[in-house]
């Protein structure tokens, strides 16, 4: 009898766990950000935002948003009054980390190209000179301006219920250039944040997406 | 998109408000910085002394106008009983500046032209040959803006010799 008689009859089968495809384009989804709509109207700056993105085998996610940016803020120390409403657009790409490409929950890392043209009215007490005994009006109506800046962010989107999901990101901002009007840097650029001689800022956002 | 953790500018405001433009001396031959051989005191019209009796200085700090289009300054050059007064406008424009929200407002200026009056040699021996605009701009930063070449008998002197 050969040896390994035992083992006659048995069968060795190939058993492989199928993943399910995902296809190229793998859903899209709109969203707002809550976060800058609450600072628009209880902070000295906010801004009405909305995006949209979609998939690409859930792994990249280019992404484009828009929006208003708006200031109305007085300083309680010099009584200088910013006033700004104006559009900035921005768009980009994120790319998923999870690798659990199944999942709709994800965390990510992504890059963005802003861009705003905007204009603004400035105004304050008079700037008084004493060797000259002079007064000028603080006043400056319609001052315009553009502004370029990338971002990097990470950020973090989960499941709330079916086709809505929550995230929120965080920021970091570098200005590339900014056209300055007569006055000099603005205090708030649209889609930025708080502006100045530095350039650079962070900032973030709290996002409620609808995603299918 | 912005939560309150921006943090992109920590700007201090400047200690003094009070925006200055600079006007050094040059010897006019010898195209050099020079100090004042004699003793310069400058009135503004509708403003009064600006600086008293400058002498040996190579350059001095002036406040400009910030609501005329002209600065008329008079040039009181004096040297022992010798005095003479020569007249040097400044035109220039005027536009509100923003630093930052927390510091006071200021007033810059961009010099667009020059002229002046000028005396004889025998009249008294400093005399302003030219004016130059080095930096019209007018702002927080001291540096030179006007230049004002001076011929003095040295310099008449030097210029003979080369000849």
């Amino acid at each position: 009898m050969p040896k390994n008689d035992s083992f006659v009859g048995v069968q060795y089968q190939k058993v492989t766990i199928s993943k399910k495809a995902i296809p190229l384009f793998s859903g899209y989804g709109i969203y707002t950000d809550l976060a800058g709509l609450a600072m628009a109207n209880v902070a000295k700056w906010g801004q009405y935002e909305v995006g949209a993105h979609f998939g690409l085998k859930r792994k990249f996610y280019p992404a484009v948003e828009v929006g208003i940016g708006q200031s109305n803020y007085t300083s309680d120390r010099t009584n200088i009054h910013f006033k700004t409403h104006s559009p900035y657009f921005r768009v980009g790409m994120d790319y998923n980390l999870n690798k659990d490409r199944q999942s709709r929950n994800r965390y990510f890392l992504g890059v963005r190209y802003g861009f705003s043209t905007f204009t603004y009215d400035l105004e304050g007490p008079s700037v008084t000179d004493d060797y000259w005994g002079q007064t000028y009006p603080y006043e400056i109506d319609g001052a315009k301006g553009t502004a370029h800046w990338g971002e990097l962010l990470f950020g973090i989107q989960s499941q709330l219920w079916k086709f809505i999901h929550l995230g929120w990101t965080v920021r970091y901002k570098a200005r590339f250039h900014e056209s300055m009007a007569e006055p000099g840097h603005v205090f708030y650029i649209p889609g930025y944040g708080k502006n100045g001689s530095s350039s650079s800022c962070f900032g973030g956002s709290f996002n409620v997406i609808f995603e299918l | 998109m912005a939560f309150g953790l921006t943090s992109c500018t920590g700007i201090d405001c400047p200690l003094d408000t009070v925006v200055v433009w600079t006007m050094t001396f040059y010897d006019s031959q010898a195209e050099t910085s020079m100090n004042l051989p004699c003793v310069l005191t400058v009135d503004a019209a509708g403003a009064g002394t600006l600086y008293n009796k400058g002498t040996a200085i190579a350059s001095m700090e002036l406040p400009m106008s910030i609501a005329s289009p002209t600065d008329t300054l008079y040039l009181h050059f004096s040297a022992d009983d010798l005095i003479t007064t020569d007249t040097l406008y400044i035109d220039h424009t005027n536009f509100a500046h923003f630093e930052a929200m927390d510091c006071p407002g200021s007033v810059f200026h961009n010099i667009t032209s020059t002229h002046f009056t000028t005396h004889s040699m025998e009249t008294f021996p400093v005399v302003i040959d030219s004016v130059s605009i080095i930096r019209p701009l007018v702002d927080y930063n001291d540096v030179e803006n006007i230049r004002l070449y001076l011929r003095t008998p040295d310099s008449d002197t030097d210029d003979s010799n080369r000849k």
